[in-house]
């Protein structure tokens, strides 16, 4: 069975309160890989040290913030023209959007969760051992 | 016939939008709690450093050699500066983690209840935490051009 609920005026005007958000987020996500990059192209030319493993964490950073940044942007763009357009499928579309950019946000939290436990584990069997 | 029309052309939450909705909220949901259990350990972390301050500052000078006037700071307006940070870092933590839950238990509401005014309340907080999120953004955007131009400077 389709069940649909139509959105009200409120409900648009919240949801577009909330798009104007979400592409400012997006786009600052976008601005800080770019400043991202700038710095390690600043460590590259003063010859710091360290700049070898600043391009591997921002290659890996940089990737899944990406991936986030585009989610976030197709979630603001479909929905602001499904809303303009009064158009459902549009909606849908951006709605699985937002869905992708929380699951990845989830799936980072139970990588960082895990590795803490691991560290955990590690440190617990370094003091048993010593 | 008209009428008919207008309501299958008016922007509309249908099925699949509700299961897309339905895994975000358990999402945010798990998220919110997650910052929540940070914001506590932060908080937590902040209260022990300072009710220790004295022992760790003795530690430091030990092994890197603190001046008396690093000693007397560290011991004085530091201590409280430091307290400032980590309550700010805590509080934007279970901000975060409020707004999170809020959408999740109010999207819950909407697909129990049937009433629209959940799905308003649902969207009005992922707004909210995507306005806190973008503040987050300016200041990791003006920390990052600082960064940058100390090192160019350096």
């Amino acid at each position: 069975m389709d069940i649909s609920t139509e959105l009200s005026n409120e409900s648009k005007s919240k949801l577009q309160t909330t798009v104007t958000w979400a592409r400012y987020a997006a786009l600052l996500s976008i601005i800080n890989l770019g400043l991202g990059l700038i710095q390690i192209i600043v460590g590259a030319i003063k010859n710091d040290p360290n700049v070898l493993g600043s391009v591997f964490s921002f290659i890996i950073s940089g990737v899944i913030s990406l991936v986030m940044a585009v989610n976030l942007f197709k979630f603001s763009n479909l929905t602001k023209s499904s809303i303009e357009q009064n158009e459902t499928t549009q909606l849908t579309q951006a709605l699985y959007h937002l869905k992708v950019y929380f699951s990845i946000m989830g799936v980072l939290f139970i990588i960082m969760l895990s590795l803490l436990a691991l560290g955990l584990l590690i440190f617990l069997i370094a003091l048993v051992v010593s | 016939m008209e009428n008919q029309d207008s309501i299958f052309q008016a922007t509309a939450i249908d099925t699949m939008s509700t299961e897309h909705l339905g895994s975000t909220s358990k999402w945010t949901r798990f998220i919110g709690v997650m910052y929540t259990i940070f914001g506590i350990l932060t908080l937590s972390t902040a209260i022990l450093i300072i009710a220790n301050v004295d022992e760790i500052a003795k530690i430091l000078m030990q092994y890197n050699g603190i001046s008396d006037s690093a000693m007397e700071f560290i011991q004085g307006a530091g201590k409280w500066l430091f307290l400032l940070i980590f309550l700010l870092i805590s509080i934007v933590f279970f901000v975060n983690a409020f707004y999170l839950i809020k959408f999740g238990n109010s999207f819950h509401d909407f697909r129990l209840r049937q009433e629209e005014s959940n799905l308003t309340k649902s969207f009005d907080y992922m707004g909210k935490y995507l306005m806190i999120t973008t503040i987050l953004s300016v200041v990791s955007t003006l920390s990052a051009i600082g960064m940058i131009i100390f090192s160019i400077l350096k």
